[in-house]
């Protein structure tokens, strides 16, 4: 078993620890969810069901990852930095992250109340560890090959897709220690379908124990991505079962943190998959034993 | 002299190592710990007696004798414990005999139990086997199942024994070092309280909480361990009876119940009841008669959360 340890806010967990990060988007035109949390109440209303449903962390994003109409830095601004402090006066204690490649949103939102600045395009502004450091935050780093925000992926090959998530993720975390953001403090993410085909996201995850064997708390997002759809053709929509799979697969090689819309399903398989390996006991035992 | 009675089931489900994030039984444990501690507050000396497994698959102390332990440890009291190993399916009269002995004597005839001891604790063959099986015709062919086991326990010699002390130690105080958890007292060279009185009066025996681990019928309704029999709650009917008429001479109606029956209702408790019976009727010091109506009820919940009889009994001795 690791010693690893790390820390969200004012929370520390360790190696075996799983936990369930739930996307809010505020977003009109994310592709899961489409739109379903861009009204405020309805945004609110997802935080209060996620949260009920056991998530220990939100994610909060105003810009969806795929391309689409460009949204500016104050429009950003608006759609999360009111919505992270509302969320934060209803949650004191809840882990609020908050999806954005912008220092200057990190900023706002940081001072808004987030704990938690997930980098997801890999470092596109290299001065937003430098925010979290500032704050005290976590940051996400994640590998994108060096695409640029918001496009996708076209052609492109890696001798070795994970030696060059590794070789990313690994200067990414170095970088972010070195500005001063404490290293329990810095997750990875290898960040699936990000400047990765569909064989380079199952080989990523069947050799997610590489990632793990860094020695940093892994974050990964799986849920109903493409590298799902197509190993199963299935469209959106109907790619739960395979996500929750995928889940299964990586919280048996040790992720920590998942990324994910349904966080229900992804806490019965968390939960049954540490009970399986032996770091949690389970919940209720007579079979057997009366 | 035996003041004290109580009756906890011999359900695995109380052990640490197999408890769940929350317990399967809500309040049954505390209900156990309780009941025990009452009826070991002022016992200088407590008896445990207990059935062999009925189905042995591995070398660990049976479970009645793991859950007693536990049990014990959790009052966090001081007093010497000896336990008492009967077949799961010794003949009636055997278990009355062995009640007798406990009752009435400092020492059980040698050959018939062996005891733990303060002398002995590290003699787990003591903990594990019941009647000897050599030369003695009477002892039941499960016995003989019983005993091999429990060679094979013991003959595996202290090598055997970390691994399930170090499980017991973890789960923070099961059997494995139940003397040393048990016995604070004695460990700091202090006499177990209540051996000052034990030694007036002119008791043959300070004063005896007996432990007995048993349980009712496990085949009470269809989701029970052993599926639905109907007769068990027939059968079950006459222990409860019997516990809760203990003030009446009611501890005879245990005597009743039928070995055959019992082995096909699951009744793990038979023998160590039959036990209690014999020990209740033996005379109470030399001179003196049988000691039926002896006992109150201080307390008796019945209970079958799993289609198995449970009962968590307390019987105090009133003269």
């Amino acid at each position: 078993m690791s010693d690893l340890t790390f820390r969200l806010g004012r929370r520390e967990f360790d190696a075996r620890s799983r936990l369930v990060m739930a996307i809010v988007n505020r977003t009109p035109d994310s592709f899961y969810d489409k739109g379903a949390t861009w009204r405020e109440d309805a945004a609110f209303d997802r935080v209060r069901q996620v949260v009920a449903q056991g998530a220990d962390i939100v994610d909060i994003g105003g810009i969806k990852a795929a391309p689409g109409v460009e949204i500016g830095e104050d429009e950003e601004k608006e759609r999360v930095v009111d919505f992270v402090a509302a969320v934060r006066a209803e949650h004191p204690d809840l882990l609020i992250s908050v999806d954005t490649w912008r220092a200057s949103v990190g900023r706002a939102v940081l001072e808004a109340g987030a704990d938690i600045l997930n980098d997801a395009w890999g470092g596109a502004d290299p001065e937003l560890v430098e925010v979290a450091a500032e704050f005290d935050a976590a940051v996400v780093c994640t590998h994108t090959g060096g695409v640029t925000p918001r496009t996708r992926p076209h052609r492109i090959e890696y001798d070795d897709v994970v030696a060059s998530v590794v070789e990313s993720l690994v200067a990414q975390a170095d970088r972010a220690v070195s500005v001063g953001v404490p290293r329990e403090r810095v997750v990875i993410d290898p960040a699936h379908d990000f400047g990765k085909n569909t064989w380079h996201s199952v080989e990523v995850t069947r050799r997610l124990d590489e990632l793990v064997a860094l020695g940093w708390p892994l974050l990964v997002s799986l849920s109903n991505k493409d590298f799902v759809g197509e190993s199963l053709d299935l469209p959106v929509g109907e790619r739960l079962t395979g996500t929750l799979a995928a889940t299964a697969i990586s919280a048996w090689h040790g992720a920590h943190i998942y990324r994910v819309h349904e966080v229900v399903e992804t806490r019965q398989v968390l939960d049954m998959v540490s009970v399986l390996a032996g770091d949690l006991a389970p919940a209720r035992t007579a079979r057997g034993l009366a | 002299m035996i003041t004290d009675v109580v009756i906890v089931p011999a359900a695995p489900l109380l052990l640490p190592e197999y408890q769940g994030r929350v317990p399967a039984a809500p309040g049954l444990l505390e209900s156990c710990v309780a009941a025990v501690r009452d009826a070991v507050a002022t016992a200088a000396h407590v008896v445990v007696v207990h059935a062999t497994d009925r189905e042995p698959r591995s070398t660990r102390p049976a479970v009645g004798l793991r859950v007693a332990d536990h049990l014990l440890a959790s009052t966090h009291l001081g007093f010497e414990v000896e336990h008492v190993a009967v077949p799961w399916d010794a003949p009636t009269a055997d278990c009355v005999d062995l009640g007798r002995a406990v009752a009435t004597g400092p020492s059980v005839p040698a050959g018939r139990v062996r005891r733990t001891s303060a002398e002995d604790a590290v003699d787990h063959h003591a903990r594990r086997g019941g009647f000897t099986s050599a030369g003695d015709a009477e002892v039941p062919a499960s016995a003989s199942v019983g005993e091999a086991k429990g060679g094979g326990f013991a003959s595996a010699g202290d090598a055997e024994v970390p691994a399930s002390a170090s499980v017991g130690e973890a789960k923070g105080g099961g059997f494995a070092s139940a003397r040393d958890v048990m016995d604070p007292a004695a460990a700091s060279g202090a006499e177990p309280h209540g051996a000052t009185a034990a030694s007036g009066g002119g008791a043959k025996t300070p004063p005896t909480t007996m432990l007995v681990v048993a349980d009712g019928s496990a085949r009470r309704t269809e989701k029970a361990p052993g599926h639905l029999d109907p007769r068990s709650h027939e059968v079950d009917d006459v222990i409860v009876a019997a516990l809760r008429g203990a003030a009446d001479g009611g501890l005879d109606g245990l005597l009743t119940l039928d070995t055959n029956l019992c082995a096909d209702l699951l009744v793990a408790g038979r023998a160590p009841l039959q036990v209690l019976a014999g020990a209740a009727g033996a005379p109470v010091n030399a001179t003196g008669g049988p000691a039926y109506g002896a006992f109150e009820v201080v307390t008796c919940e019945v209970s079958d959360p799993f289609g198995v009889l449970y009962v968590v009994a307390h019987l105090a001795r009133t003269g």
